[in-house]
């Protein structure tokens, strides 16, 4: 307790200093009281006594001051004296100080935003306890084309089983269920997991229960819900317990809920987009357990054992599946010693880098900006303090001369420094807090852990750092400049109008010549995200997305169980829908172009070896609703949907690699791998169609194969193409569909400029954001330079009065003003340049169809800039001709 | 920076180089605590305490006294109260805290260390 006693009192004597300048009055006068008494008991006349008792004090106030020191506040003392000190220097400037605090607010709040942005996406540690330990691990046939890929049930069962590196294994995969029984039915996403998985991330359901081994083992229909899912369709999660939801048409019985914090797969990871609602044992049949070897679904999580690191537990993950394939069934074993390149390959990443791969280059980037953002702004400051230390000069030098220590004016300058960065750190808290649910609401989707995001103690212990270091950054100079000057001098210099020195004059410079470059930097990064995606908004996507509109459906198996069902569904909503007046070309195919692709791998006739290609199946006029153009042979047709398919039409860039030199039409190809086993019907090719792009910015040739076929897929993507406006159609689908069976989910329907746009969602809130901190440093820029002007023509007023007075053309007053403006722009522009020549190889792989030395960037900022520069020079160039030489001279 | 290096706390580590001031200082707030451990007292009661049990050999004048008495307030040592007097008078009376207890027993022992030391060196042929 004695800190708190301590505090207690120190905080006393600050701030209820006349109580204690009281209580300590009183007390001497009781000592000095009983003096007087004492003396007047052994006799001594009153005032003799007085005199006495009064002399046995060698100074009443010398011994006051000892006691306040004693109290240990005169540090604090005067750290408050200097506050309002500068505060009430500061006030007499309000300029000055609105602009400072102004141009620091916006630069610690962009600051603070994005670094919050960034801490909790990338820095801040998961949500789960001993998360250091916390690993996902992926398998991989490189020779094959796919480095990365989830876990097989089988290979996943066997690493589970045989490691000895983790404590804890488990896996997962996420799918949209149909959901009734609680509320209006509607598509979730799901995740089907192992009941493992809860103790390697270390969660407990808040209510209830998770299901257990055995219960997955049997597949037991068992759910667990997601906070937010329980008490959006039960009221609460107690409500939740016991009632019974039907996912796909199956009852599950609800037995657990999650707490509120439980966001799980985390947005944005590599195999798994969203977070479920729902979780549901895996449920894996014997089959799956066994024969489904190329079946790679399902994402590995795995807690390490202590003392057990990432590397030793890759080596052993893939020593054993180099044994896994032993076990694998005899058909697969005999395919696979037709194919020498299949080698499995495991990779083991701490489990941060599940969601964050994609993001990390970015939203460094952005941290990048800022932090130029503020460096900018820290030289606008320090200009600024320099241009009032000269004005204070003559103050500082009379203070110096009546025994001001140096010291102590550096003190001096650095509280009004600190008072300034303070406030200005203190509005710019609450500018990122304001802007904070504006960034998260424009934020891409793939940005992870957003939901997370909020006040807490890492973001401001940020702002105090930042707050603490700006006014180091921008008070060094003018510091630096205290120390120098000589007080003679100064002294001396009264009465006439003393100019900056050469120091100075250097210094201030250089600040306005970084602000420059570090803005060309800046301008540069922004011009060339700006460039890459505008050039992808304008690619060609390989379809035309005008008129557009499309509608995800699934078909729950329970209901539907045979291809005919599924096939007769289709069939009779694309024809009931070509039938709406208005309405041009329906189809459905299982993949958007810009959807995710599943990747298979096929063998073709005559030719050794696989081709890894993407697999879209069709119904109706699937490719003639997108106006896909054909370029060889003819598109599929009814015929095709009737019995065994046998048509595929193909992709160019498909045709191109596989038969380079001669006509595709009528090749074959097959699922599987070319072994003597495979008893995969021959599919002919019929058409080549023109490349589709499985994302605007991508130009990487993507390999499709369109056919019609409904063994297995239950998940289409309805096309409708309209003659007007597409989305006047989204009621008249929504109702065809809810004829044809009450029950179905009716998911968002979108057009397709809309899903364009979103898969571009990522790259313009990034360009977007730059291009704001650009602009910003431009602006912080522009006001570096103009405030040096301006004070340089301040100072030299009177030179400019004696020459005009002296008959000096005034178009020569301004060819001086503008020379130097663009003196300082020009060394500014050539630095940044030259910078970002080296700096924006940083960029490429953000780029689409841009080199990071994109010519007409390179032009248009420095242009800007130089322009910019002009234009901040116009006012103290005004202000230089306009000088009136018998004001100029009378301001002597 | 204008803080004064504690005084008590030199007695606990005779080791480092002690000023003489430091001594003193650390002297007389022994001397405060050793008086205060007895009974709850005034400034000046405790100045005349400390002349009567030196037998008018040790008198510190109210120079010396009160920033003493403050430093050990601040240092959680001793607390003050204020009581009314019979004449009703404000007085600020120190007691000493469970803490300036424990410091005052250690504080003897280096006394009883110190003293010892001095005195053999000081005075060599006694005994």
């Amino acid at each position: 307790m004695r800190w708190f006693t301590k505090w207690r009192l120190r905080f006393q004597s600050l701030f209820d200093r006349s109580r204690v300048e009281e209580d300590l009055d009183d007390e001497l006068r009781d000592y000095i009281d009983r003096e007087i008494e004492r003396e007047i008991a052994s006799g001594t006349t009153p005032a003799e006594a007085r005199r006495r008792a009064l002399a046995s004090f060698s100074g009443t106030e010398r011994l006051k001051e000892e006691c306040r020191d004693a109290r240990g506040v005169r540090w604090l003392e005067d750290t408050l004296g200097d506050v309002r000190f500068a505060v009430r220097t500061l006030r007499k400037a309000p300029v000055f100080t609105v602009t400072v605090i102004a141009a620091l607010a916006f630069c610690i709040g962009i600051n603070t935003a994005i670094f919050s942005v960034v801490d909790t996406v990338l820095f801040r540690p998961l949500p789960f306890p001993n998360q250091e330990r916390l690993v996902a691990v992926t398998e991989g046939v490189p020779g094959l084309g796919f480095p990365i890929l989830p876990f097989s049930c089988p290979d996943y069962l066997f690493v589970a089983a045989n490691n000895q590196s983790f404590a804890a294994t488990g896996t997962y995969r996420t799918q949209t269920y149909e959901i009734s029984g609680a509320g209006v039915p509607r598509r979730v996403t799901g995740a089907r997991l192992t009941a493992s998985l809860f103790q390697v991330l270390g969660v407990s359901p808040v209510y209830g229960r998770v299901f257990t081994n055995e219960e997955d083992a049997h597949s037991k229909r068992l759910a667990v819900l997601s906070y937010g899912f329980a008490k959006a369709a039960f009221g609460g999660p107690e409500q939740a317990l016991g009632r019974t939801i039907r996912l796909d048409r199956t009852p599950y019985a609800v037995i657990g809920v999650m707490p509120p914090s439980f966001s799980f797969p985390i947005g944005g990871s590599r195999f798994n987009d969203h977070p479920a609602e729902v979780f549901v044992p895996t449920s894996w049949s014997n089959d799956d357990r066994q024969q489904n070897v190329s079946g790679f679904d399902y994402s590995m999580a795995a807690r390490l054992k202590t003392g057990v690191t990432i590397q030793q537990a890759n080596a052993e993950v893939h020593t054993l599946l180099q044994r896994v394939v032993e076990d694998y069934p005899p058909k697969m074993k005999a395919a696979l010693s037709h194919m020498p390149s299949f080698s499995l390959e495991s990779q083991t990443v701490p489990f941060r880098e599940e969601f964050t791969g994609n993001v990390e280059r970015p939203l460094l980037l952005l941290l990048a900006a800022v932090g130029i953002v503020l460096l900018i702004g820290c030289a606008d400051v320090a200009n600024l303090m320099f241009s009032r230390m000269v004005s204070r000069q003559r103050e500082f030098a009379l203070r110096t001369a009546l025994g001001a220590g140096r010291w102590r004016l550096a003190r001096q300058t650095l509280t009004e420094g600190l008072v300034l960065s303070v406030t200005g750190g203190v509005m710019g808290f609450c500018l990122a807090y304001l802007t904070l649910p504006l960034l998260v609401r424009f934020a891409p989707d793939n940005l992870p852990r957003l939901s997370e995001i909020g006040l807490n103690w890492r973001m401001m212990a940020f702002v105090v750092i930042v707050t603490l270091a700006t006014p180091v950054a921008f008070c060094l100079g003018p510091l630096a400049n205290t120390f120098r000057f000589t007080v003679v001098n100064q002294l001396r210099g009264e009465g006439r109008t003393t100019t900056q020195g050469k120091h100075q004059r250097f210094m201030m410079s250089a600040a306005v010549v970084t602000q420059f470059s570090l803005a060309f930097l800046l301008l540069t990064a922004a011009g060339l995200l700006t460039r890459s995606l505008l050039k992808a908004t304008e690619a060609n996507p390989g379809f035309r997305p005008e008129h557009l509109i499309s509608v995800q459906i699934n078909l729950p198996g329970a209901a539907y169980r045979k291809p005919a069902e599924i096939a007769g569904f289709f069939d009779r909503l694309l024809s009931r829908l070509s039938f709406l007046p208005g309405v041009r070309q329906t189809g459905a195919m299982s993949d958007l172009p810009m959807a995710s692709t599943s990747n298979v791998l096929i063998s073709i006739e005559g030719h050794v070896g696989t081709e890894r290609v993407d697999t879209v199946f069709c119904r109706g006029n699937a490719l003639e609703t997108l106006s896909i153009s054909l370029l060889r042979g003819r598109l599929l047709q009814p015929e095709d949907q009737i019995g065994k398919p046998h048509a595929v039409v193909i992709s160019e860039a498909l045709a191109k690699r596989v038969w380079p030199h001669a006509d595709p039409i009528g090749r074959r190809v097959r699922f599987g791998v070319d072994v003597p086993k495979n008893d995969e019907p021959w599919l002919t090719v019929v058409g080549v169609v023109a490349d589709v792009k499985a994302r605007l910015n991508s130009d990487s040739p993507r390999m499709l194969m369109f056919m019609t076929w409904f063994d297995w897929v239950n998940q289409m993507n309805v096309v409708v193409q309209a003659s007007g406006d597409p989305l006047l159609f989204a009621s008249a689908i929504r109702r065809e569909i809810n004829r044809l069976d009450p029950s179905l989910p009716v998911g968002r329907i979108e057009t397709l400029g809309q899903v364009l746009e979103e898969s571009l969602s990522a790259e313009r809130f990034r360009t977007w954001l730059l291009i704001c901190f650009a602009v910003a440093a431009l602006l912080l820029a522009m006001l570096g330079i103009a405030g040096l002007l301006t004070y340089n023509t301040t100072q030299r007023t009177h030179e400019y009065g004696v020459r005009i007075a002296l008959g000096a053309d005034r178009r020569a007053l301004l060819l001086l003003v503008l020379a130097h403006c663009l003196r300082l722009s020009g060394t500014g522009i050539a630095v940044g340049l030259l910078a970002s020549i080296f700096a924006t190889r940083a960029l490429e792989s953000l780029l689409y169809d841009t080199t990071p030395h994109d010519l007409a960037t390179f032009i248009a900022v420095p242009s800007i800039l130089a322009l910019v520069a002009l234009g901040a020079s116009m006012f103290p160039a005004w202000r230089a001709i306009h000088t009136d030489p018998i004001i100029a001279l009378r301001a002597e | 920076m204008h803080q004064k290096a504690g005084g008590v706390k030199l007695l606990s580590d005779i080791d480092k180089t002690m000023k003489p001031n430091d001594l003193l200082q650390g002297t007389l707030s022994l001397l405060i605590l050793r008086i205060l451990a007895l009974e709850p007292a005034h400034g000046w009661a405790l100045s005349q305490r400390l002349k009567q049990m030196s037998k008018d050999v040790l008198q510190v004048g109210p120079g010396s006294l009160y920033p003493a008495l403050h430093k050990l307030e601040q240092d959680g040592w001793i607390t003050a109260e204020w009581l009314l007097s019979d004449t009703k008078r404000r007085v600020k009376f120190y007691s000493l805290t469970k803490a300036g207890r424990k410091h005052l027993a250690s504080q003897t022992a280096d006394w009883k260390r110190l003293s010892g030391a001095i005195s053999d060196i000081v005075l060599p042929a006694r005994g």
